[in-house]
Order: structure tokens, then C-alpha cells, then sequence
């Protein structure tokens, strides 16, 4: 329970009475169950709407003033049915559409009465516990009135880089609790009868270190939402307000249906994941597991995250955010192919989450970094327990994705630019995180992160444009997609300078995943590098530019190299450069079963350099070619040494077929008659009813060990985490990794009900 | 004499004639993707045959000969271009493998953008060891920051040279604003290599940013060789065979170049076919009087829509092909996949019909083709409900199979949702319109546009037969055939008439207040640019026409409005009163912005080359036509099949009337005239189609 008394008001998890809400005058207009709708106007008008929904997203990136929401596309804008059932989105930032209906509801059920929710008003929120992700994603959604009944709702949201509170950019890495970063704004009337009420645009704006882009911003989503809403009562004028409350309610069952039919073909059982967080605000060393646990049971998922950290520090998230996290999840990975109607959707889908975790924190907890931890860690293990639970059917596995950027490596600067005026920016290279291998393919370099389908990064120009910066590289860093049969996708590197600028800068940078890698590597496959925040100190970089050197490596210059904690704020002068390292995406499969000629390729395009060439995938290249008989040797080698020395079975070329009835876990493990067994050599894993892991060989590896670039844990963290392998006992294949904490047992990850 | 306009697509090589007195006629051939050039030739030897009463003449007396090619695309779609190297600032080779993170996703629809395991970046056509980085630096004002040393230059040229490269992308930061450092690459370069081809990003495109100039460097160095080889052969086929007027080439801003600076700077011939069609649309229509067009193509597999604003076709300054974003000034063309090979499907789990984005493509083609396409198509549907002869389609010579299409719709739609065929195929060609229909609003509405204003230019093989039943549910002022017949070859006429186009572009940034000394100097330079290439295209001082745009916005917004600066007199509160008009029409009166200041980010010239001697042709008034045949047709506007006339469209003339509902039917296309609807055709010999009663 909140210390705080009247909290409880606050948390959005009740359904809005009708007759409570008639009562007040507010009359919603329902489906009508009578109503028939032909499959031809059901699909013509299902189209519209989606479009319609889009042009409103089309209008928040015409008009934004936010690099946040026109390049990397961190804005949302959904349409919802009178009660906040999400019927549509748009592909862009998903977190942000699972917070509208929590607000919605909010809304109905707390301003119904006073101020009153008529036409032609809008609200405006960011509250954690009401719904929002964390308090710098600002909503702004409508009622939409005909004849004289609410008839659904249209919002518009976008992440803004600051609004407000002690910190530049509102993250506020010492904060013990929301006191100490900015007071989130419950649903309140921005908009009343058309007009923006000045006074309550002028209390939101205030408290930023940019009032004009909120201000600008503000009007993109209120033309988002007129567009949206002209545009439904077209429809509605053309159509019949029943027929399209009918369509609405068709595209959420039609969404709910398939999911249904999709969960149906996959097989029964428990998926489990265990993800980590470190550092709970700066100065912190613990690490803090979240742990999910997912059962598909039918066609219903039930995600259970019971036994997550308690809620500590500014890594938390309110339940809304948690359960952004598992959407995004489902989204692109298990219903890439159906429509987006959250509202159908979650039907399939239930959370249990208790409150006073990090992953449900109870009010006054610190939570305006929410979408970059609680909801980013529910979305790592989300991710990856569905990523299992697809590898065990044939063709859903390839949907599956190893997993991708561990978290958003956030990167706030607060500096002067050129006319003299403080700004703050957020950048946006944190996108470049390479995507998690596939079971058929590796994974796209420097691609995203997961939580957005189509992100964009600024061009370098447009950033030195805009600030007082010289980019020394922007690249692709070596060594940093995980290794794999099929390997992840590399993550990229970023370097600067100030320029033309005698003041220092801040940066506030927060990330998870610095000391530890992300797991979530699929089928065998390591985790890509973590990501690197540095500052080379008081260096030699202005000589060297004189001298006509742009410095790529830190390294090759003088002063003193400062590895910056996960949580961090510090200055950056006109000697300091600034230079970061993103994510690689996870591989996929035992390195060892990786083509060669693909690893050749791989070094000759400067993604695995030779000695991880030969260390990780046991590939040894001679004057430019593959040795082909060293190779084998030394792969051969590799698989013993897993073995203690043992030499291995016999391997076949390609895994064994899964026989009628069984089922493949991945590429080296099936499950048949009630046993596991290795596709590769036959070798027997344990019964389906005990965790498989303990019937195989475990072997850890120092973290600082996975890649050139890991760091070590306990620069960080005390408590030791280790990085384990577990190997067939016949063959020496490498079937399965975790991280996990040293004291804990192997995580019992797939588990099927046969 | 003679005005000839090729265009050569994905199935046919089309061929547009156009006479001293403004007559058209048109001619295809089937295109030849093994050697393009064939194509050409072939499409010339079938107009020669059917044009040259007197033989011999047909080539002397071409006074102007144009070419749309797809060369340049399908170099780049099937990765068979040049051995590129590029030469870049240190620390920023990675820009185009990194392609701005989008490069997943750029250009993929949203069913794709949505499943990520289907997404990846291209492959790269540079391999990075192809790449050098230089250390040389120039900062946003254009100042040296460390100077080029050509000794390293050299060396990174030398490395290139060594590894076998025909062609060299020389793409730098900051270039557009300093380009010194990109012009002596390339002089050290031709002084030791002269045979390389060699793109300098800064040549290509003033404007900012890194990736978009050096991705049109590498493309244009890409496809260099191939575009030039290719040119050269049509060009040496047509003077054999005695044509002594240079050949033109359609580029993608909808303007021609000729030969050689088509070479030059080939990837200004990306996209030529589909900017054929929207020049056209803008000629035609100019003649018939209307300034506001929705240029609308239908063909086999995409549905094309592009704008007309107030007489001038609308421009973007990036393009993307193969997922590369590029800047290119192109016509803003914006395509679906919805044509009439696009598959018609029942869901299994939910029962929802969806037509698209899958195409059964030119083979199998839909099922009525009887190439053993098992699936229903919309040109399957269109034939069952009556739009389509089975019998005259393409003149008789390609019968189509009726029964065909019904076993596809029967096993496919109708079967599955417990429909009659006739109910399937209704579905299929209801929801495609509707897609259609949804496209043009999106196209017309996202670009601050109220389709009501607008004509609808319909052509393309199927655009005729679509195109009244999406109108009326956009509530477009009338439906447009281009010139009847020609509609269907509607790009290649384009090709033909184009005037020559250049687009110069300047990033540079001006605040409020503007000085208008400051925006002049710009277009001085612009103007001096523009007057210096017509010039070289040979384009007569009078013959020339200049358009002036700024790209506005508030400061600290990231997207700008283009707005045309009729008159380089006007003050700049003038500039600020235009932004705010257009500001308001396309975001809404809420969105306006009162005391933000506004600011000029980049600036346009679209430079014109008049070269057209011809308007278009105005046709005799023929004879009121009479019916052909009867058949029965199913009207969504009756709700029924209804006995039709049908008409041969050649009848159809000048001065003609036809009330719905009705079909009027050419060797090449099929015009549906719907009940209260009726069909005019105007003095040059469009079709124009209004809904009965509505004003003329």
C-alpha cells in the first residue's frame, strides 16, 4: 500500500460504471448488438479507420517540433472505443498505445462529474499510475461526440525530452521518489469547447526547460486528434454510428480470433525468463531481477511476474508501464501478421503483476525513467519467453528473434547552443542497436530497438547543425553482434566533440545491461555486446585535429579514460570526448555451426575481428581464405574442451527431424515420448518433466570474457553474476545460455506439458 | 513531322506518335528484359510498319524523339550495376550500411514494418573494403576544419584503382555547404584516371544531409555504366536508322535531359515511367482546363496516384528504391499494391475477405489469363461481373477464361464464405475501390488537399474501368480518360511531350525577419546554375521558365511546407502570410502557431525548358455513336446486372454524349460508364465522366 494517503485513487484499474456515468450526464453510446454488417462495408470501413488512425500520425511528425517524435517515431496515436478498448495504432513507438486505455477509463470514471467530459474537449496526461509509460510521455486524447453521446475516443501522445523536474530531460538519477523528479499530471482539461485553456497549457509548460516545444508539440496533437475525429464523423455520416461501432467491435474480435487460432497451434507449457536491471539510482551497486514466468495454456497467455525486485530506486515502473512492455512484446514477434487491436488482443492475455515491485511500484515511487526500465525489462523477458515459446513450432519459430537492444541507452545533453539559449536533447543514436539473430537469418545491424518498428536517426549534419558538436565517427563497432550459428546484428559507436563553444556540457546518461549482458540469446547463441558509456578526460584531441587527425579509437589518445557508470551525470569539456558503444543483437545456434565462409565474410567486413573469428567460432583464416581442415580441427577441439577433454560423439550435419508427435525446442533439442533428446547426436536430456538443463554440462564463463568490449561486472555490481553455457553431453553442442545470478539454479526456460 | 515518346515497362514497350497537328496514335510491343534496348527497337519497327504509307519516312521525320527507361531501377533492383569505391570523411563510412537505422524498413508497407522477422536491410552494394575514409573535415558554417591532404587522397584513389573499381562516389560532410575538398578529390581522380566515372555528392545535391547525397553518389556511380551503354545503344540505333535528332531521356523530376547529361548524372532517370504519366496528365488536363489532378494508374500489380496543384505537378527531394533513401528530385509519386493481378483471399480464422497487397503478377496473372493462376484476382472479378469482354480483350488476340475466374472465385471467396460467385466477385471489386479510393484521399488529404477540388486523371491498362465507382466516394469533381485509346500508354505520351526540367536546391537557413536581398542572393546563384545547364541542353533564353519555392517552418520544427514565391519582390512578411495560409489548410485552424517565428530552410528552383511546338490536337466532332452489343453488367450504383450498351470506343468522338450505364471498350482498356452517370468527350478527345446532374 502508498504511504502517501489518497494515492489509491490515482491507479487505473477499475471499469467505469455506465449508470454512474449517466448520472452525470455523460451517455456513452454503445455497440448495438442487432446491428448487421456486410463483409464488404466490414472490410472497406476497417480500412478507413486504419487510415484514419494513420493520418493523425502522419500529422503529429508534420507538425512536432520533437526529433523524438518525427525521426525515431516516439510518438503514438490510437483510436479507442468509448470505454478506451484501443482499436487501432499506428507502428510507431508501441509502448505508448497500452497507456491510453488505462487513461481513458481514468478519465471517464474520475472527470465525468466535474469538469465534465463534453464536445470539443480534450485532456491531457502523464501520470504513471493513471496510465501513462513514465511522465515524459504526454497524452492528449478526445472524446468523440454524435448525437450527443460519446461515441469513441481519439488520442495522440509523444515522448518529450523534458518536462521538467531537477534534472535535464526529466530523468532524474538520484531520485528517491517521485518528489524528487517531476509530479506527474493526472487527466486535466487542455482543451475545452475547441479552445486550449491558456491557463492550464501555461501550468504544463512552465515547469520545462523547453515551454516552446511542448507548446508546439501540444497543437501536434491536438491537429492530430481534429483530423482524427473529423474524419470519424465523415464516417459516421456515411456510414451510420451503428455500423461503425459495429466494424470497431468486429476489428477487435477478428484480432482476438486469430491470436486464438495462432496460440492454439502452438504447443501447451511454461516459458521462463529472468532479466536484470543494476544500479537503482547512481552510486547504487545491487542488481535486481525481474522474473516472468509465462504460461500458454489453450489460446490464453497468462504472464506472471511474481518474485520480481521490490520496487528500489528509479528503475520502476507503475503497472501500466509493465504491461506496455508485454504488448510490445506480443506485438511484432507473435502477431507480426494481425491487425493491432489492442483491445481484441489483450483478451488472449492476462497479466498477474503484485504490486510494490519494480515492476508495479506503489505511489510515491520514482518512476519517470519507467519506459527505459521496468517496462523495457517486462518487454526483454516478454520478448524472450515468447521468442522460446514460437521456436517450438516449426513455422512460428521463425518469427522468433534472439533478443536485441538490453535497453535504451539514454543520452541526455544539456548544453547552449549557437543563439545563446539552454537546450537539452535526447539523442537518438541509442537506435543503434543491432536485432537479435533468427532461426534462419542474422539479425540486421545497427537496426533499432524493438519497441519501435520504424525508427530513424538524425543525419550528422543535422545534429552538428543544430548544436555546438563535431562528430569524430559514426559507425559500426566490431565484435559486438553475438555470436551464433546465425549471428545478432551489430550494434553501433558514436564519438564527439564540443566545437566552436567554450562552455562545458551535461550529460545524464541511464541504461541497464552496462554490467551484464542482456540474455535472451536463442538456440545456443551468445548475448551481443552490452553497451559502453566513456568520457577520454583532459585528452590531446584539439592537437591532434590541428594536426589533421580525426582520432577514431579513445584509446590512441592521451588522458585519462573514464567509464561511466550505468547511471551517471557528468560534464564534458573542450578536451573530453565523449564516445559510446550501443548494443549487439544475440545470436542464434552454437557458433561452431556457423558457416565459415559467413565468419570469413564477417572479418572482411570488420564485424568479428580474427581473434573472435578464431576464439568464438573456431574459424581460422589464412591468407584470406578459410582453412577448412584447421577449421574442423579446431572446432572439434572447442566441442572437447566443453567436454572436459571428453572427445565428442559423432555430430550429424543437420538436426534430426522432429518425429511425429514431438516436438523441436529449438535447433538441438527435441521433445519425444516424453523425453528430450539431442537432434544432433541422440544423446538423452532428461525427462519432459524435469528442467533439461540439469541433464546437460554447465560451464561459466567470466561476463568480461563474452566480448573484447564487456565490461566487468563488479566495476558495478557486488553481487556476482555469471554467464553460463550448458552443453550436450554427447556432442559438445552448445544447446542453450543464460545469465543469471551465481547463487541462483539453472533456469528451468522451456517447459512443456506433454 | 513527328513527335515520338517511348516508354518501356514491366510487361509492354509503349510507343506514342504525335503529329504536327496534335494527332496521336499509339503502339506496343512486348518489352524484352534480356536486352532492353531490343525492346525499343522492336516498338519502333511495329509503328514504322503500321505509320509509313510511303516507306521510308517514318524515321526522318521524327523531329523529337524521348525515352522513359526503368534501366536505372533494375540496375539497382538486381544488383547489377558498376564496381563502386566511395571516398568519404574519416569516421563516417558505416553511414551506408547504417542507413539512418530505417534502411529495415524504408519503403516496406506497413505489413511488413509490422512482423520483424521478414525485415532486413539490402545487401550492401559496396562492400566496406571498398570504402575510404579521408581525414578532412568541414564544420555546418563550411569552415575547414582540417584540410584535405592530396597525398592521402591519392592514396585512398590509388587503393580503389587497385581493387578494380569502374566507377567512384566521392560523398564528404558538410559538402553541399563547402564543396572545395569534393572537387579536388575528383580532379586528382580524372587527372590519373580518366576513364572513372566519378559522383561527387555536392554535384548531385545541395541539400543537407550525409546520407541521402552520398546514397544518390553511390547510385549514380551504380548504375553509370549501364544507363550510358544502354543510351548509347538506343541512341546508335535510331541514327542508323536515319533519325538526325538527338534522343532525349525522361528523367524522374518529369522533365527530359539529353543524352549526355542524362550519362552524367544517371540517376535522374529513376522512376521515369510513372513520371510519364503524371507530365501527361498535367498537359491534357491544362487543355481541358482543369489545374487540380489526381493522376491516377492503374495497372497489373500497383496503384499509382501523384498530384497536380495548381497546374504544376508536385515534387519531392528524396526517393527511395531497394530500401536506399536518396535525394533525387522526383515526382511524388505514391504506389499500393492494388492492381489487377491483386489476390483476393478469405482469412480462415476470422472469414475477412482482403484483396492485396499480393499479386499474381504478369505469369501466372489472374486466373482468366489461363496461365494456371489458381487465384482470384480483381481483373478475375471485373470479368465475372460484366466490365470485361472476354472476347475482345487486347483486340481478340488474348481470350480470356471466364470459367477460369469462376472456379478461383468459387474455391477461394465464394466457397469459404457461403456466397454465390457473383457476391465474391462484388466483394473483391467493392473493397478494391475502397482501397483506392482510401489511397487518393491519403495522397491528396496528407499534402493539405481536399479531393473534392481535385479531377481524377484515370489511365493505365484498368485505371478507366475503376476509376468512377472510387470517384464517387471521394466525391471528385469528374472523372478524366486521357484521349481515349492513349490512356493506356499514357506515360509514353508523357515522355513524348515533356519539357526539359531541372530542380536546383539550396540548404541554407534564414530566420525571421527575412531581407529579401538575402533570399534573392540564393536564387542569383540558383538562376545562374539553372540558366548555365540549359545552356548546355541546347534550350533557347525565351524557351525558359523559372519557379521559385522556399522550404518554411516554425523554428524548431523538423518538416516544412514548400511555398512558391511567385514574385522575388515580395517582403517577408508576405512569405510568413503564405506559410500561415497553407500552415492552416493542411494541419487544421487549431494547429496554427501564432507567435513562433518561422524560418526558411532550404530553397528551390525548378528550372523549365520549353520545347513543346504542339498543343494538344483538337479532334473533328464525329457522329453520335451507337451501341455495338448488350450485355448483362453488374451496377453497385443498381444493386443488380442490368442490360448495358456496349460501344466500341473508337466511335466514341468528339462532341459525343453517353448516358450510363455503359462500356465503352478499346483494343487496350475498358471505360465504365455507371448508371446516372454520363460521358462527354471534350474537343481534344478525352473522356469526361460525371455523375448525372452535377454541374458541367
Amino acid at each position: 500500500m502508498s504511504w502517501v494517503a489518497g494515492a489509491e485513487r490515482y491507479y487505473a484499474d477499475f471499469e467505469p460504471v455506465i449508470e454512474t456515468l449517466a448520472s452525470h450526464g455523460l451517455s456513452l453510446h454503445r455497440a448495438d448488438p442487432s446491428t448487421t454488417v456486410d463483409f464488404i462495408t466490414d472490410e472497406v470501413l476497417s480500412h478507413r479507420l486504419w487510415h484514419v488512425c494513420d493520418e493523425a500520425g502522419v500529422t503529429i511528425r508534420h507538425v512536432s517540433g520533437s526529433p523524438v517524435a518525427t525521426e525515431a517515431n516516439d510518438f503514438m496515436t490510437v483510436i479507442a472505443s468509448e470505454t478506451g478498448d484501443v482499436v487501432f495504432m499506428t507502428p510507431n513507438l508501441l509502448y505508448q498505445a497500452a497507456a491510453f486505455e488505462p487513461m481513458i477509463k481514468w478519465t471517464l470514471i474520475n472527470r465525468a462529474q466535474s469538469p465534465g467530459i463534453d464536445d470539443g474537449d480534450m485532456f491531457l496526461c502523464n501520470d504513471p499510475w493513471v496510465g501513462a509509460v513514465h511522465q515524459n510521455d504526454v497524452a492528449v486524447f478526445a472524446p468523440v461526440f454524435h448525437g450527443g453521446k460519446l461515441f469513441c475516443w481519439v488520442g495522440a501522445s509523444i515522448h518529450e525530452v523534458d518536462v521538467g523536474g531537477p534534472a535535464p530531460g526529466s530523468f532524474s538519477i538520484t531520485a528517491r521518489d517521485v518528489f524528487e523528479e517531476v509530479p506527474p499530471l493526472p487527466p486535466v482539461k487542455i482543451v475545452k469547447n475547441f479552445e486550449i485553456q491558456s491557463d492550464i497549457e501555461d501550468l504544463y509548460t512552465r515547469r520545462s526547460r523547453q515551454p516552446l516545444l511542448l507548446s508546439l508539440d501540444l497543437r501536434a496533437q491536438i491537429a492530430a486528434n481534429n483530423v482524427a475525429r473529423s474524419r470519424i464523423l465523415e464516417a459516421i455520416a456515411k456510414y451510420g454510428a451503428d455500423t461503425v461501432k459495429a466494424v470497431m467491435g468486429r476489428v477487435m474480435d477478428r484480432a482476438e480470433a486469430q491470436l486464438r487460432a495462432r496460440l492454439r497451434e502452438l504447443p501447451d507449457g511454461v516459458w521462463r525468463h529472468v532479466d536484470f536491471q543494476e544500479t537503482a539510482f547512481a552510486g547504487d551497486r545491487g542488481i535486481y531481477a525481474g522474473r516472468l514466468e509465462l504460461t500458454k495454456a489453450g489460446d490464453h497467455l497468462h504472464f506472471d511476474f511474481t518474485g520480481s525486485a521490490a520496487q528500489v530506486g528509479l528503475i520502476n515502473s507503475a503497472t501500466s508501464g509493465t504491461r506496455a512492455g508485454v504488448l510490445a512484446g506480443i506485438l511484432p514477434l507473435l502477431v507480426g501478421d494481425i491487425p493491432w487491436a489492442l483491445g481484441g488482443l489483450q483478451r488472449c492475455i492476462e497479466i498477474t503483476n503484485p504490486r510494490g515491485t519494480m515492476l508495479n511500484a506503489e505511489y510515491p515511487a520514482a518512476v519517470s525513467m519507467g519506459s527505459i526500465t521496468g517496462t523495457w525489462l517486462a518487454h526483454n523477458c516478454a520478448h524472450a519467453a515468447l521468442s522460446k515459446m514460437m521456436l517450438c513450432h516449426p513455422e512460428h519459430g521463425r518469427r522468433a528473434l534472439s533478443g536485441g537492444g538490453g535497453s535504451w541507452p539514454a543520452m541526455q545533453l544539456f548544453g547552449w547552443d549557437k543563439t545563446g539559449y539552454a537546450f537539452v536533447t535526447q539523442f537518438q543514436e541509442a537506435n543503434l542497436a543491432g536485432f537479435g539473430a533468427r532461426s534462419f537469418a542474422d539479425g540486421v545491424n545497427t537496426a533499432g530497438a524493438y519497441c519501435i518498428p520504424s525508427a530513424r536517426i538524425p543525419n550528422v549534419e543535422a545534429t552538428e547543425f543544430t548544436w555546438p558538436l563535431l562528430v569524430l565517427c559514426r559507425g559500426e563497432a566490431i565484435d559486438t553482434g553475438g555470436a551464433g550459428k546465425w549471428r545478432g546484428g551489430a550494434g553501433g559507436k558514436f564519438s564527439f566533440v564540443l566545437h566552436k563553444t567554450n562552455r562545458n556540457f551535461t550529460h545524464v546518461s541511464a541504461a541497464f545491461h552496462v554490467a551484464v549482458p542482456n540474455g535472451g540469446a536463442l538456440s545456443g547463441g551468445l548475448p551481443g555486446a552490452s553497451v559502453v558509456y566513456s568520457m577520454q578526460r583532459d585528452s590531446d584531441v584539439l592537437a591532434r585535429l590541428a594536426q589533421g587527425q580525426i582520432p577514431q579509437e579513445i584509446a590512441s589518445l592521451s588522458g585519462t579514460l573514464d567509464i561511466l557508470p550505468p547511471k551517471s551525470q557528468t560534464e564534458q569539456g573542450r578536451d573530453d570526448v565523449y564516445a559510446i558503444t550501443f548494443f549487439g543483437g544475440g545470436g542464434y545456434g552454437d557458433p561452431l555451426d556457423r558457416e565459415p565462409e559467413s565468419v570469413l565474410h564477417d572479418v572482411a567486413e570488420g564485424f568479428v575481428s580474427r581473434t573472435e573469428a578464431a576464439r568464438l567460432y573456431g574459424v581460422v583464416i589464412e591468407g584470406g581464405a578459410v582453412d577448412r581442415a584447421a577449421t574442423q580441427a579446431r572446432r572439434t577441439l572447442i566441442r572437447a574442451d566443453r567436454l572436459g577433454g571428453k572427445v565428442p560423439a559423432a555430430r550429424r550435419d543437420t538436426p534430426a527431424a522432429v518425429p511425429e508427435g514431438g516436438i523441436g525446442l529449438n535447433d538441438y533439442t527435441m521433445l519425444a515420448s516424453r523425453r528430450l533428446t539431442c537432434r544432433c547426436c541422440g544423446q538423452d536430456h532428461g525427462p519432459a518433466s524435469e528442467n533439461y538443463k540439469l541433464a546437460l554440462v554447465m560451464r561459466t564463463t567470466p561476463i568480461a570474457d563474452l566480448s573484447p568490449t564487456m565490461a566487468d561486472p563488479a566495476d558495478f555490481i557486488d553481487e556476482p553474476v555469471e554467464f553460463r553455457s550448458f552443453i550436450c553431453p554427447g556432442c559438445g553442442t552448445q544447446v542453450e545460455t543464460e545469465v543469471a545470478l551465481a547463487r541462483e539454479a539453472p533456469l528451468w526456460d522451456v517447459q512443456l506439458v506433454h | 513531322m513527328d513527335t515520338v515518346g517511348v516508354d518501356t515497362g514491366g510487361t509492354f514497350c509503349d510507343l506514342v506518335v504525335i503529329d504536327a497537328q496534335g494527332q496521336t496514335s499509339v503502339h506496343k510491343s512486348p518489352s524484352t528484359p534480356h536486352d532492353n534496348a531490343q525492346g525499343v527497337f522492336d516498338v519502333l519497327r511495329v509503328a514504322e510498319g503500321v505509320r509509313s504509307g510511303s516507306a521510308g519516312t517514318f524515321y526522318s521525320n521524327i523531329e523529337s524523339f524521348s525515352l522513359g527507361t526503368t534501366i536505372a531501377t533494375n540496375t539497382v533492383v538486381t544488383h547489377t550495376g558498376a564496381k563502386v569505391g566511395l571516398i568519404t570523411t574519416m569516421g563516417h563510412a558505416d553511414m551506408i550500411s547504417i542507413m539512418r537505422v530505417n534502411g529495415r524498413v524504408a519503403g516496406r508497407p506497413l505489413s511488413e514494418i509490422q512482423n520483424y522477422s521478414i525485415t532486413s536491410k539490402p545487401a550492401p552494394i559496396i562492400p566496406k573494403s571498398r570504402i575510404v575514409e579521408l581525414n578532412e573535415r568541414i564544420d555546418y558554417a563550411g569552415d575547414v576544419v582540417i584540410p584535405l591532404k592530396d597525398d592521402e587522397a591519392l592514396a585512398a584513389i590509388a587503393r580503389l584503382v587497385e581493387a578494380g573499381v569502374e566507377s567512384i562516389a566521392v560523398s564528404l560532410l558538410w559538402s553541399f555547404v563547402n564543396p572545395a575538398h569534393e572537387q579536388r578529390i575528383e580532379a586528382l581522380i580524372k587527372e590519373r584516371h580518366p576513364a572513372i566515372f566519378v559522383s561527387l555528392g555536392s554535384s548531385l545535391s545541395r541539400r543537407l544531409g550525409e546520407y541521402e547525397r552520398t546514397e544518390a553518389a553511390v547510385i549514380n556511380g551504380y548504375v553509370a555504366i549501364e544507363v550510358k551503354k544502354y543510351l548509347q545503344k538506343v541512341s546508335g540505333g535510331l541514327a542508323s536508322s536515319g533519325v538526325t535528332t538527338p534522343m532525349l531521356v525522361m528523367h524522374s523530376a518529369g522533365g527530359v535531359g539529353t543524352e549526355a547529361n542524362s550519362s552524367k548524372r544517371p540517376i535522374t532517370t529513376l522512376f521515369s515511367g510513372p513520371a510519364g504519366g503524371v507530365v501527361a496528365s498535367r498537359r491534357v488536363c491544362e487543355a481541358a482546363g482543369y489545374r487540380n489532378v489526381v493522376c491516377a494508374d492503374v495497372g497489373g500489380t500497383t496503384f499509382d496516384v501523384g498530384l497536380i496543384v495548381d497546374g504544376r505537378p508536385l515534387i519531392r527531394s528524396t526517393s527511395i528504391i531497394d530500401q536506399r533513401v536518396l535525394y533525387c528530385p522526383t515526382i511524388d509519386i505514391v504506389s499500393i499494391g492494388a492492381g489487377g493481378g491483386s489476390i483476393a483471399f478469405v482469412d480462415p480464422v476470422t472469414r475477412r475477405l482482403s484483396v492485396g497487397p499480393q499479386s499474381a503478377g504478369a505469369f501466372p496473372g489472374p486466373a482468366c489469363y489461363g496461365r494456371g493462376g489458381a487465384y482470384p484476382t480483381v481483373t478475375d472479378a471485373n470479368l465475372v461481373l460484366g466490365y470485361m469482354d472476354p472476347v475482345s480483350f487486347l483486340g481478340g488476340r488474348f481470350p480470356l477464361d471466364r470459367a477460369a475466374a469462376e472456379t478461383a472465385l468459387a474455391t477461394h471467396v465464394a466457397g469459404p464464405l457461403g456466397i454465390s460467385v457473383e457476391d465474391a466477385a462484388i466483394g473483391i471489386f467493392s473493397i478494391v475501390n475502397a482501397k483506392m479510393a482510401d489511397l487518393v484521399r491519403k495522397v491528396t488529404v496528407e499534402r493539405g488537399h481536399d479531393p473534392r477540388d481535385f479531377v481524377l486523371c484515370a489511365y493505365g491498362g484498368l485505371g478507366p474501368l475503376h476509376a468512377p465507382f472510387y470517384a464517387s466516394d471521394l466525391d471528385a469533381m469528374a472523372v478524366l480518360i486521357p484521349l481515349g485509346e492513349i490512356s493506356s500508354a499514357f506515360s509514353a505520351y508523357g515522355v513524348a511531350m515533356a519539357d526539359v526540367l531541372h530542380v536546383h536546391e539550396r540548404s541554407i537557413t534564414l530566420r525571421e525577419p527575412f531581407v529579401q536581398a538575402d533570399i534573392r542572393a540564393v536564387f542569383d546563384e540558383l538562376v545562374d546554375e539553372a540558366h548555365a545547364q540549359l545552356q548546355s541542353d541546347g534550350i533557347a533564353a525565351r524557351d525558359r521558365q523559372m519557379r521559385h519555392f522556399v522550404e518554411v517552418r516554425y523554428v524548431g520544427q523538423l518538416n516544412d511546407l514548400v511555398v512558391e514565391i511567385p514574385d522575388l519582390a515580395i517582403g517577408g512578411g508576405e512569405i510568413r502570410g503564405m506559410f500561415e495560409q497553407l500552415y492552416v489548410e493542411a494541419f487544421g485552424p487549431g494547429a496554427a502557431w501564432d507567435n513562433a517565428p518561422i524560418e526558411i530552410v532550404g530553397f528551390r528552383l525548378e528550372a523549365i525548358g520549353l520545347r513543346n511546338k504542339y498543343a494538344v490536337g483538337d479532334q473533328p466532332v464525329g457522329p453520335a455513336p451507337a451501341p455495338i452489343a448488350s450485355r448483362e453488367v453488374y451496377w453497385p450504383q443498381s444493386g443488380a446486372y442490368v442490360a448495358t450498351a456496349i460501344y466500341r470506343g473508337g466511335e466514341v468522338l468528339t462532341g459525343a454524349r453517353i448516358e450510363g450505364p455503359a462500356i465503352l471498350e478499346y483494343s487496350t482498356t475498358t471505360i465504365t460508364v455507371p448508371p446516372r452517370w454520363n460521358c462527354g468527350v471534350d474537343r481534344v478527345g478525352n473522356l469526361i465522366l460525371k455523375k448525372s446532374g452535377s454541374a458541367s
